[in-house]
């Protein structure tokens, strides 16, 4: 079975994307999705981009809207772009990152991961304490557990290994989705993992 | 029937432009849509925006998938393209001339035939960016080398290159190859997808 390992950041929309299209692949292909969170701004830091996030800059959060709205159209998702998003508290946001890893060993990774997705790229919340506890509570979870894991040394223990692991295989943005020996960076590059999927002969190595 | 107008603004440093430059015509041809080309300093344009940072080409895991993403949109649409490697690190004086002879070229209309065979020449045939490469570009311009060259560097031109750039960062362009279609702005040679949706619906009449 083809294992497809998904690099994504809540604080990502076109990560937040990606999920309206992979399940499909799962289902249509029979590949396995592995799930992987990471930090963002830590992999572009990891490679010297220093780049300021496109949301930061007038014209390139612009297009960004337009841009997100278009793919919410063609994948008929939902899509409110949170205003308040350069004010967002990262360090909340790296806790959302964390209470997936918790969710995700007790078997709810997929489901926490559609909550948070869902609470900051659809329904208008910023990354919280309250936010997490609602991804968790969404996903089954007791959400004061997960909100005390998040915050476990062994749970950012796990995060900071994931964040390296991810860099060290290359991931220098999200989302990223890895294949084989294959990475494909951007929502926009599913057509690429898909087409290499279905023929492994589409590989490129330059 | 008033023809809709693609707006396609490329620099010749950029190979998502030249790869971008192949399929657009068609796309135009199918649509009865109009294309106007907009040469651009894709460095200024950035720079306008406020995107400062390295390169991609200073940034090696980005590069190294840059390279591997080219080489699947090259695939795709079955075209030669060269590793962006080649060109990383020459005279970077070179394609902002380059650009400018586009618009040499617009002046005695030659700017398509000028468009596809610097883009060929730079990204398909790997010939390398220096003068040699301007003094044969001056016949797809359709003027000898010696007057070509002095117009590519005449002020007037000049001055003609910097106001496309600022027209292009006032219109919202922050980076090529971008499309601009009913005041709708497109990114990257991966939205000519979504270029092309739009200009179905206008001639359905589905947008006002």
């Amino acid at each position: 079975m083809a294992k497809i390992d998904f690099y994504f950041d809540f604080l990502s929309p076109y990560s937040y994307l990606a999920t309206f299209r992979l399940p499909r692949l799962r289902a249509e292909l029979g590949a396995e999705i592995v799930f992987h969170v990471v930090d963002l701004e830590a992999a572009k830091e990891a490679i010297g981009n220093t780049r300021p996030a496109s949301h930061l800059l007038p014209k390139k959060l612009r297009y960004l809207k337009a841009d997100l709205a278009r793919w919410a159209a063609s994948y008929q998702a939902p899509l409110v772009f949170p205003e308040t998003l350069a004010h967002f508290d990262l360090k909340s946001a790296a806790r959302l990152n964390r209470g997936f890893l918790c969710a995700a060993r007790r078997g709810a990774g997929e489901a926490y991961l559609n909550a948070a997705f869902a609470a900051l790229w659809a329904a208008r919340r910023e990354p919280s304490d309250a936010t997490l506890k609602h991804a968790a509570a969404q996903a089954g979870l007791d959400p004061a557990e997960i909100a005390a894991a998040a915050d476990a040394p062994e749970t950012r223990a796990e995060y900071a290994r994931e964040n390296l692991e991810a860099q060290a295989r290359g991931v220098f943005g999200v989302p990223t989705f890895i294949a084989g020996d294959q990475l494909f960076w951007g929502n926009d590059r599913i057509d690429f993992l898909e087409e290499y999927l279905r023929d492994p002969q589409a590989a490129v190595h330059p | 029937m008033i023809m809709t107008q693609i707006h396609f603004y490329f620099d010749f440093f950029s190979p998502y432009s030249y790869l971008a430059s192949l399929p657009v015509g068609d796309l135009a041809a199918r649509h009865g849509a109009t294309i106007t080309y907009h040469v651009v300093d894709n460095q200024v344009i950035k720079l306008n925006a406020g995107t400062t940072g390295r390169p991609n080409h200073a940034l090696p895991p980005k590069y190294r998938y840059l390279r591997s993403d080219l080489a699947r949109w090259a695939r795709r649409y079955g075209v030669p393209l060269i590793s962006p490697e080649s060109v990383s690190h020459m005279d970077h004086t070179i394609p902002p001339r380059i650009g400018r002879g586009f618009l040499v070229a617009g002046r005695r209309g030659n700017e398509i035939a000028y468009l596809h065979d610097a883009y060929r020449k730079i990204w398909g045939e790997a010939v390398e960016m220096n003068e040699a490469l301007l003094r044969d570009l001056a016949s797809s311009a359709g003027l000898p080398a010696g007057d070509f060259l002095k117009a590519i560097d005449s002020n007037e031109v000049r001055k003609e290159a910097e106001r496309e750039m600022a027209e292009a960062s006032e219109r919202g362009v922050f980076g090529v190859p971008s499309f601009i279609v009913d005041g709708e702005l497109f990114w990257g040679n991966d939205r000519l997808e979504m270029v092309e949706e739009l200009l179905r619906d206008a001639s359905k009449g589905v947008r006002a």
